[in-house]
């Protein structure tokens, strides 16, 4: 592929690093700002190989050029970002800088923990307390890896990848979001620190649920994140990403990518939670999540289902999206966000159908409270050859309270007669009647609203995997605290 | 210049002198300010949200040039007050002019005022008066600064408090010769408290013209208005309408729209539903084939508590015909109790047909009912069936399903001879 100019060029970014930068590879922090000194920074900590380094400078300096065009569409509204004024890569934390003991998490997390019934022990792992002594899920990580390769299944972080599969990581990375895909893409490709590597093979159906918590050096993958997660025919996987715990984390600005390959008959599951930091009541501080997921169908009969439970951040901008290229292959979307006190979410999906008799199904549940902007955005597309093609979306949403506030804004664009699309949308309140109804039973009115709002959002928690299910539930009740009355 | 924004238009006729209105001299100034902001953000692109669907490049690319009255101008307004068939009070205009000598005004009772709007404004200056900031303002996109750059007429419809007015046809011609002309009509429509009014909006033509029309719309406390148009402008006309609506307290705007013609044509309405208890309902059909673009985009804007607003949109879309639907619905914090529904449907007939929708919803209130539902799709296979086995001909059986899925949009006219012209031009698109 490399023609005499690419490799010249990827010799001459190979001299540069060589004498510029050898000296700073020692440090824990590349300095503050983005350029790509910074980014040569990155890939030589990473000791990455030169192909990947001019990848990620292809993608800063395409990133450049969009320096007028940070997606300003989406219905939320904060400061302008100084891109210059964060630093791009800092190694793991020290252990001794968290706090030493639980005494000293603040006892408003602690609350929340106890809520959700997290296990004592991993309370101090996720409150980012500095415990060195053995835990449970080294054990559960052994006997997770011989399962591993047993089934030949390669979950690995992606900059371990890089070194050890770089076929499929050269073949597979930004062949689904592009470098050049939008603003935040642009950044992720060209700065990002780590991520999930999945490499499902041939005929594999992974019996387990493949979880970032239960991957080793998890612990601080950083604001861009990247994964990348490949089924091959006939193979299955169910994703797990994030946690239903409140996590701490000290960068406000976060840039994840996530791409998902399926191929002829192959299925990919991925469920996400997100419960970032969404500041406090007035709207201070709180995290913007702003990611970019795109899973391709590019097989015969291969599914891609996402479900996502977003309840934290600041502002979420986030649309989990499904490229239904091969033929009779299927797309899913299940979502519930919710936005409470100063929270903003623009979320949804997009579905474009290509191949023939693909279909698509999108079911949305937001929930707005406080002060609150709560906002589906989604695109369904039928392009010509897609004959057969089936779409129906379902989007509710449900106030509480009178100051926030509640959008839809679906696009539909049909480009062959045989397709049928259905998209539905409503808007409500938790109607006094069936408030009276639970009260007279005895529940509180917390908890008879948590039961209403679970009922509202139930058809997405029923697809969600049985672990995550369960507090999900409890979740949504949390994130709503307050917010009654 | 915003460049992406923007799709440079230098049409000849921005060279021409605006006309000074009767006793407006505020209009000169506004006229000026006006046509700098349209040289300045010329036309809006594709990359504008509000014009995604509907690229405006084909018509920046004609040289359009101002109307001349011309010798063919009375034939024209007469074949078209042949086309409808009533005998009601009409107001006839031909490329934008009021055209008094097929007009029928009949006379008007004290307080109201049925005619031409400089017309309105010579004779009528204290019935007009109120109103002027309508006409002057300087709110709105580039095409709305366009409009008042270079208005020159349009309806009045002023019906006085409490009064009952008969039904009124408006009847619009495009007539352009070997030029292409462009021409913006200005329409005034202003029920006060209390009073009922019915509009019947007719539109045909020839030749290749652009209408960049506008239309506000004034209801007073408990005032309703009927406000119905059928538009089969030439097909290679650019026929681009906006009604403006604000509405008082428990006032009532029943719209309608049936779309056969042009080349490219975009309804818009956007109804300010600024008082208590409005009631704003919406009916749009149109069918379109060959190469035509058919736009109707509406936003309800609820900004007081207990308002009603339903919407039935329906698009047929044939040969390589692009149809397309924005309904956004707006609900401010103040306006509780809102009950606010859309539904649109598109048909697509045939294999190069595109279809767009974007139902929104924007609600920032929490004790309403707010739904929109909208589908594309094709004939159902089934029903085509049920009618062959009952020996009916396929082509017969697809006339019978596309009439009976427009008839529905126009159910609830109470105006029998709209509902009746609406199906005659439905089966007129068949036999043409």
């Amino acid at each position: 592929m490399a023609d005499a100019s690419t490799a010249r060029q990827v010799a001459d970014l190979g001299d540069r690093y060589k004498y510029g930068f050898h000296t700073d590879i020692e440090e824990d922090r590349a300095p503050k700002g983005l350029n790509e000194d910074v980014i040569r920074f990155i890939s030589a900590k990473k000791n990455e190989p030169a192909w990947m380094l001019e990848w990620r400078l292809k993608a800063y300096r395409h990133w450049l050029t969009l320096e007028h065009e940070e997606p300003s569409w989406a219905k939320v509204s904060y400061p302008p970002i100084d891109y210059q004024d964060s630093t791009y890569y800092s190694a793991p934390k020290n252990p001794g800088d968290g706090p030493k003991s639980l005494d000293e998490v603040d006892p408003k997390l602690l609350e929340t923990y106890e809520k959700l019934g997290i296990p004592l022990r991993e309370r101090g792992i996720l409150a980012g307390v500095a415990v060195d002594a053995v835990f449970d899920s080294v054990s559960v990580a052994t006997t997770f890896k011989k399962e591993l390769g047993k089934h030949g299944v390669i979950f690995c972080p992606i900059s371990e990848a890089v070194q050890t599969h770089p076929e499929l990581v050269k073949k597979y990375l930004g062949s689904v979001v592009p470098v050049a895909d939008n603003f935040f893409a642009a950044l992720n490709s060209a700065v990002f620190t780590d991520g999930s590597f999945v490499y499902i093979p041939k005929g594999v159906r992974f019996p387990m649920e493949l979880s970032t918590y239960f991957r080793i050096n998890a612990a601080n993958t950083g604001q861009f994140e990247r994964t990348l997660i490949i089924a091959d025919e006939g193979s299955y996987v169910s994703y797990l990403e994030g946690c239903t715990a409140p996590m701490r984390d000290e960068n406000q600005l976060h840039a994840a990518v996530v791409e998902l390959i399926a191929l002829d008959d192959a299925e990919i599951k991925y469920s996400t939670v997100q419960n970032w930091y969404p500041g406090d009541a007035d709207g201070k501080g709180g995290i913007y999540n702003f990611v970019t997921k795109r899973g391709a169908c590019r097989g015969r009969n291969s599914k891609i289902s996402w479900t996502q439970v977003e309840t934290g951040s600041a502002i979420t901008w986030k649309y989990p999206s499904c490229i239904l290229q091969g033929d009779n292959s299927v797309g899913e979307f299940y979502s519930i966000a919710i936005t409470n006190n100063m929270q903003q979410a623009d979320t949804g999906t997009k579905m474009i159908h290509i191949g023939k008799n693909t279909k698509s199904r999108i079911i949305s549940k937001g929930i707005s409270a406080g002060r609150a902007q709560n906002t589906y955005r989604g695109l369904v597309k039928i392009m010509p050859k897609a004959d057969g093609a089936r779409n129906f979306t379902q989007c509710d949403s449900l106030l509480i309270g009178d100051k926030c506030g509640a959008h839809t804004v679906p696009y539909i664009e049909a480009r062959n007669r045989s397709a049928h699309v259905e998209h539905e949308a409503t808007t409500s309140k938790i109607s006094e009647d069936q408030l009276l109804y639970c009260r007279q039973r005895g529940l509180s009115e917390e908890d008879s609203m948590a039961l209403i709002v679970n009922g509202f959002c139930k058809e997405v928690l029923q697809v969600l995997p049985m672990e995550f299910a369960v507090e999900a539930q409890k979740l949504v009740a949390i994130s709503l605290e307050g917010s009654v009355g | 210049m915003a460049s992406r924004k923007a799709i440079a238009a230098p049409f000849p006729f921005l060279d021409t002198d605006a006309r000074a209105w009767p006793g407006m001299p505020e209009l000169t100034e506004a006229r000026r300010h006006s046509l700098s902001r349209f040289r300045a953000e010329a036309l809006p692109s594709t990359r504008v949200e509000a014009w995604k669907y509907t690229n405006l490049a084909a018509l920046a690319r004609i040289p359009f040039t101002a109307p001349r009255p011309s010798a063919g101008d009375g034939e024209a307004a007469q074949a078209a007050v042949r086309a409808v068939p009533s005998d009601r009070r009409r107001l006839v205009f031909v490329n934008g002019r009021f055209h008094a000598a097929s007009s029928i005004t009949g006379t008007a009772p004290q307080g109201s005022f049925v005619g031409g709007l400089t017309q309105a404004l010579q004779q009528a200056p204290d019935l007009i008066k109120p109103h002027l900031a309508h006409l002057t303002s300087l709110d709105g996109d580039a095409l709305m600064a366009l409009n008042t750059a270079f208005m020159i007429d349009g309806a009045a419809l002023l019906i006085g408090r409490g009064q009952t007015a008969e039904p009124v046809e408006l009847i619009q011609v495009g007539h352009a010769g070997e030029a292409p002309i462009a021409f913006h009509p200005r329409h005034l429509i202003v029920v006060e408290a209390g009073a009922t009014a019915t509009l019947v909006e007719t539109r045909t033509g020839e030749g290749i013209y652009w209408s960049n029309a506008v239309t506000t719309v004034v209801l007073g406390e408990g005032a309703t208005l009927h406000h119905h148009v059928i538009q089969q402008s030439s097909l290679d006309a650019f026929d681009l309408a906006r009604v403006q609506v604000i509405a008082d307290a428990n006032a009532t705007y029943d719209g309608s729209l049936l779309g056969t013609g042009a080349a490219l044509s975009r309804h818009e309405v956007e109804g300010l539903l600024e008082g208590r208890n409005v009631t704003c309902r919406l009916r749009g059909a149109f069918l379109a084939r060959g190469t035509q673009i058919a736009d109707v985009t509406t936003v309800i804007d609820h900004g007081e508590r207990d308002g009603q607003s339903e919407q039935l949109i329906r698009g047929v879309l044939d040969g390589k015909a692009h149809g397309v639907f924005q309904g956004r619905i707006v609900v401010r914090p103040a306006a509780q109790k809102t009950d606010a529904r859309q539904n649109s449907n598109m048909l697509m007939l045939s294999d190069g047909a595109e279809a767009d929708t974007k139902p929104e919803l924007e609600i920032s209130a929490d004790d309403v009912k707010c739904s929109h539902g909208a589908t594309v799709g094709e004939l159902s296979d089934a029903e085509l069936f049920y009618l062959q086995a009952r020996g009916i001909d396929p082509d017969t059986a697809r006339r019978l399903l596309v009439s009976g899925f427009l008839a529905t949009v126009f159910e609830t006219v109470s105006d029998d001879s709209v509902r009746e012209r609406a199906a005659a031009a439905v089966e007129g698109w068949f036999a043409s």
